[in-house]
């Protein structure tokens, strides 16, 4: 494989997640409140595919790491329409416990708090054979999590655009009364963004896990934040956060290739992700006052 | 026979310990207009939400067709037949007008995919067949205030009930608009539908109505046969017998110019544009401009009060573009503005009552004294008794009905005497008593030197205060002359002379 291909290929492996986590971001978005438990929902996802890869089987274990997070994500949805607590407050709350009671869980099922590996939990790479080919080779020669993860996306993304659900959801985001004329209960509308959220988180999660065959206490290295980041370049957008999920992936890509060929000290190069980020996200914002 | 009747229904609300509907029995019969009038918070809008599904009354009967319902949402209303014309805008400002009406009932593709291009044609029949003509596919924040409600008005339509529910229906409709839902009204009564119809408007409800019930404090005090009222004893039974008073006019001679408009052009949002407008308004008078739908009110607002630039010509406050000046400048007593637009550009709806009525002094607290509160709502108290609005000041000011809410900016727009006062639509929803008040106080103002522009679609607007009246037709101005009513509907509409 030449560098090139390498580098796409890499670029693509941390698109998938990374999209369809954005586009469950997306959706809390269109109900008018941002779910921001992206980052502990990802944990949740990954943590369930390797606790369950271990008791059961792959097939399973990737059921319980859609499951999971998507219950989660609609309970703590539920928890603040019924209480009245801060949504945002409450998706602090998520992202605090999530790794923490991943700790807890980990010690009792693996036996370590650190980095379990689970055997046979590893995805194998599909159309391997097709990878050679040229321009579109990166595309193929995936781990099967990663094409699930991208289907996640598209099919949010198709739901968000195209189904009346998608239509509910923004209309529950700009004026709740509208729903309420239609007889529809606001409530329920945004408790399904919610839990659709966590279902995408679920599919990046395990797309995570798999690609290594292992729980790994912070695999999910900020790609939540990142894709909130996403949602609002993109301007709550589909095609503008998918295209921000895209720059995201080939930037961060290059700041993990440059790690092997550059002499540049290890430290400046593992934290350049966040640094280009940080650049990101001030260009946008720039960009973004200017227009007004 | 009865087709819908609510027997001793109450509504409490603990929010606001208040008792909303108090014991009030209504009954609706097929093929008639029923008229609901009343002060503001007498509890007309409530009783509407509880005939509606909205809110269940905490005791009282509701039956349709002489079988008890209970309704759990406005949906099972809606499957019952009831339609619901709300008097603010509840339709959702970023999706098309198909996709608002569609909402809920949406037309599907292979069963999951939403079919937009069924919903627009759904719609386009609807419209048709009621006659209103609004661009499915427009997003609804592009369209006017009087296409918006077409809109309302065509989702209440849409499920094919036979009772209807408008509340207000007209408070921002111009002539054309409304004499098109009156002729609707009067085919759907002719096909046997009932229709609750709430409204402030003595004229038009002697010309719609069968009957007409008085409410007053939560109570159905009385019903009429509408042919036993005159417009005189239903203005009374409407406005609890406050009336307009005359008003100091012409006992001065005007002042400078603190409003001049030369020339002003400005393409706006469809058919509502102006084209070459002169107008000055001087200290100490009010001059009414008045326009249906469509005939460039909102650019000549939007205009006046520095929003737009003009595309042409020159609109000018105390001699300087009024585009030149610093909101803060503006605000701090050169120009009161009532806006038409009174949810999105009046009013800060997730706010308090107080913190709406002291926006304008929201610069001259210090930190310490905001922080406290205290002053902001005595403050508020203050301001907010010169038109009788009490009880709420720490409400979030979109709990309260919109007669309410308008209240609450007029009494802060005019709490001060500001050199130039744009006042667009400014009864828009308020009750009788409220609009003497209004009038009094903006006559009041005039004689302490105050430039009034008042920009309206009603022109009984004009008639109260103005001493001199424009009509605006297709971008437009033409002077007309004050208190002439005939001479202000030839020229709204263009007729002849």
């Amino acid at each position: 494989m030449s560098g090139l291909s390498a580098f796409l290929t890499d670029a693509i492996a941390y698109l998938a997640p990374l999209s369809a986590v954005a586009m469950g971001g997306l959706a809390t978005e269109y109900v008018g409140s941002l779910n921001i438990a992206l980052e502990g929902l990802i944990v949740v996802g990954a943590f369930s595919y390797a606790v369950f890869g271990l008791l059961l089987d792959p097939v399973a274990a990737y059921v319980a790491a859609l499951a999971v997070p998507a219950a989660v994500a609609y309970a703590s949805d539920l928890f603040s329409r019924k209480t009245r607590a801060d949504s945002f407050v409450v998706g602090l709350g998520v992202n605090m416990l999530a790794p923490a009671a991943a700790s807890i869980v980990s010690q009792a099922v693996f036996g370590t708090k650190g980095v379990a590996v689970v055997p046979g939990l590893q995805a194998a790479r599909s159309f391997g054979g097709l990878a050679a080919l040229p321009l579109a080779g990166p595309l193929f020669g995936q781990r099967w999590t990663d094409y699930l993860a991208v289907a996640a996306a598209a099919l949010v993304a198709l739901a968000l655009a195209r189904t009346p659900f998608g239509t509910r959801a923004r209309a529950a985001g700009m004026n709740a009364d509208s729903l309420a004329m239609a007889g529809l209960d606001a409530g329920r509308v945004r408790g399904a963004a919610y839990a659709v959220s966590g279902l995408a988180c679920g599919a990046a999660g395990a797309a995570l896990a798999a690609s290594v065959g292992a729980w790994v206490p912070s695999m999910s290295a900020g790609r939540g934040w990142i894709a909130l980041v996403a949602v609002y370049l993109g301007g709550k957008r589909l095609g503008g956060t998918f295209a921000a999920c895209a720059l995201f992936a080939l930037l961060l890509s290059l700041a993990n290739g440059a790690q092997a060929v550059s002499s540049a000290p290890a430290e400046l190069l593992m934290s350049a992700p966040y640094f280009l980020t940080a650049a990101v996200v001030i260009a946008g914002s720039a960009r973004s006052r200017r227009r007004r | 026979m009865r087709l819908l009747s609510l027997g001793s229904v109450s509504k409490y609300y603990s929010s606001t310990a208040t008792l909303a509907v108090d014991g009030a029995s209504f009954e609706l019969r097929p093929g008639e207009v029923h008229a609901l009038v009343g002060e503001n918070g007498a509890g007309k809008s409530t009783l509407a939400k509880i005939m509606c599904g909205f809110e269940s009354p905490d005791s009282g009967r509701i039956e349709l067709r002489g079988e008890g319902l209970s309704f759990g949402s406005h949906r099972d209303a809606e499957r019952a037949g009831i339609g619901f014309v709300p008097q603010y805008s509840m339709l959702a400002p970023g999706l098309t007008a198909a996709e608002n009406v569609a909402l809920g009932h949406e037309p599907r593709m292979l069963g999951v995919f939403a079919d937009r291009r069924r919903a627009a044609y759904d719609f386009s029949i609807l419209a048709d067949r009621y006659g209103f003509v609004v661009d499915p596919d427009a997003v609804v924040s592009t369209l006017s205030a009087a296409e918006r409600r077409e809109v309302e008005i065509l989702r209440a339509l849409s499920r094919g009930g036979d009772v209807l529910v408008l509340d207000e229906p007209t408070s921002i409709l111009g002539e054309r608009e409304t004499s098109a839902l009156f002729a609707l009204i009067g085919r759907l009564k002719d096909a046997g539908a009932g229709i609750v119809y709430i409204s402030h408007r003595a004229r038009e409800i002697l010309e719609l109505a069968d009957r007409i019930s008085v409410m007053r404090s939560g109570r159905l005090e009385s019903t009429v046969a509408a042919s036993d009222v005159d417009e005189r004893s239903l203005a009374d039974m409407i406005m609890g017998g406050a009336s307009i008073p005359a008003g100091e006019r012409g006992g001065q001679e005007p002042g400078a110019a603190m409003l001049e408009l030369r020339g002003v052009s400005l393409g706006g949002r469809g058919a509502d544009r102006l084209d070459g407008a002169d107008l000055v308004v001087r200290s100490g008078e009010i001059v009414a401009v008045i326009a249906l739908g469509g005939n460039g009110l909102e650019a000549l607002e939007a205009v006046a009060c520095g929003e737009a630039e003009p595309d042409s010509g020159e609109a000018l406050v105390r001699g300087r573009p009024v585009r030149s000046y610093a909101r803060r400048e503006l605000v701090s007593g050169v120009m009161a503005y009532i806006p038409t637009d009174r949810e999105g550009r009046g009013l800060c709806a997730k706010a308090s009552v107080a913190l709406n009525a002291v926006a304008r002094r929201l610069p001259s607290y210090s930190f310490r004294e905001f922080a406290a509160g205290e002053a902001p709502l005595a403050d508020a108290g203050a301001i907010l008794s010169a038109f009788n609005v009490r009880n709420w000041p720490r409400r979030r000011i979109d709990t309260l009905s919109g007669g309410n809410r308008q209240r609450v900016v007029v009494a802060r727009e005019l709490e001060r005497q500001a050199s130039l006062v744009i006042a667009a639509n400014p009864a828009q929803g308020l009750d009788g008593s409220s609009r003497a008040a209004l009038f009094s106080r903006l006559s009041e103002m005039r004689a302490a030197g105050s430039a009034v522009l008042i920009l309206s679609s009603d022109p009984e607007d004009a008639s109260a205060v103005a001493d001199r009246s424009f009509a605006l037709y297709r971008g437009r101005l033409k002077a007309v002359g004050p208190a002439d009513e005939s001479a202000i509907a030839a020229a709204l509409t263009g007729a002849a002379p």
